[in-house]
């Protein structure tokens, strides 16, 4: 009798790992639409109360229901965020390249956050040398900064400061967001860092956090694609 | 644009969001008509063809996809502006509406005044 053939145990082994991110890429897709139906109820009806259009409120209920909305967002944004990890995690997270300014693209993120943190009694600071020319995702690497900068923002005392530095060369971009917490996740959420990973990892790059006496760093290195001749679309931008 | 006496179609088989979508437009001054599903929703709209619709993907019978090229293969609701209003958020489903002929493509939630510039935008596009 002769054998069958097998195919090499590395190609069933990979094969069973596709379908399986295949799978889980499927699933959490389903989860997320099946989350956004409700929310989009919620959402909807509680906004006509309070633009008033079921009524006056008092400022009582006008406050409860803010409360609300805010955690709907919440829950939206979490929604969105597990989407975001299962495709970057089947590699389908796709990314438009453009040619942009690293300094510009994190003074524009910090600027939006500045209320916030005015708000809370935090400093934010730039720190910068040079434009910092990189070709990345725009929306995407600015997601990754405000998601770091607004987790170390909840996570900062009053009267302290978060430093955001972005520095390129040639070759790479290294961002990193120094905070005095000891943690640098929204808290009830280690989602954010795992956005925040999946977006440098979809970049080429990567994502540490070191705790330090006094604070921790989260540390985020991508290549600038600068000289990268592989990537038509790069080229063109 | 006068919005007056405009009609817009609303295809959703979730009853809450169905009518949330008819109250913020009948508030913006628009006429609604409500399908369930799909097949009811071509029904109504080639019987008498409305000025827009806005549909969901997923719904029972005909779905999103489906109806809108039901429509786009018939000639009196073939240039009818299709809004499609779904929770499916994955990057190649707006290519797949697109494909089949939607000529915007929301995500839930949507804003409610995201819904109003669409419609409106839309209908004055069609004119």
């Amino acid at each position: 009798m002769i054998p069958r053939r097998r195919r090499p145990l590395e190609a069933d082994h990979l094969a069973d790992v596709r379908r399986l991110d295949a799978l889980r890429d499927e699933f959490v897709g389903l989860v997320s639409q099946e989350l956004r139906t409700p929310l989009t109820s919620v959402r909807g009806y509680l906004d006509l109360v309070l633009d008033g259009s079921a009524g006056a409120l008092t400022e009582e209920q006008e406050l409860y229901l803010g409360v609300a909305a805010r955690s709907c967002d919440r829950l939206q944004r979490l929604v969105d965020e597990l989407l975001l990890i299962a495709h970057a995690g089947a590699g389908r997270l796709s990314l438009e390249w453009t040619r942009l300014g690293l300094t510009e693209l994190v003074r524009d993120v910090l600027d939006a956050l500045r209320p916030a943190a005015e708000e809370r009694g935090v400093d934010l600071v730039l720190v910068s040398q040079g434009a910092g020319i990189v070709v990345a995702d725009g929306a995407r690497l600015g997601q990754l900064v405000e998601t770091l900068t607004a987790g170390a923002l909840v996570q900062s005392p009053p009267g302290s400061r978060i430093a955001v530095r972005a520095d390129a060369d040639d070759r790479r971009a290294v961002l990193t967001v120094s905070a005095p917490g000891s943690e640098l996740a929204i808290p009830g959420s280690g989602l954010s860092l795992a956005v925040a990973r999946a977006i440098a990892e979809a970049h080429g790059g990567s994502l540490e956090v070191s705790t330090h006496r006094g604070g921790t760093t989260a540390t985020v290195t991508v290549p600038t694609h600068l000289n990268d001749l592989h990537q038509p679309e790069k080229e063109a931008a | 644009m006068n919005i007056h006496g405009k009609t817009v179609l609303i295809a959703d088989d979730d009853p809450d969001i169905q009518a949330l979508v008819a109250l913020r437009l009948e508030r913006a001054g628009y006429r609604t008509i409500l399908a369930a599903d799909g097949q009811a929703a071509l029904e109504l709209a080639l019987a008498d063809p409305p000025d827009l619709a806005v549909v969901d993907w997923s719904m029972p019978r005909l779905d999103g996809i489906e109806l809108t090229r039901a429509l786009r293969a018939h000639a009196s609701t073939a240039s009818m502006p299709v809004l499609m209003l779904t929770a499916r958020a994955a990057e190649t489903d707006a290519e797949v509406g697109y494909e089949a002929g939607v000529d915007a493509y929301l995500e839930k939630p949507f804003r409610a005044d995201s819904l109003r510039d669409w419609v409106h935008s839309l209908l004055e596009a069609a004119e």
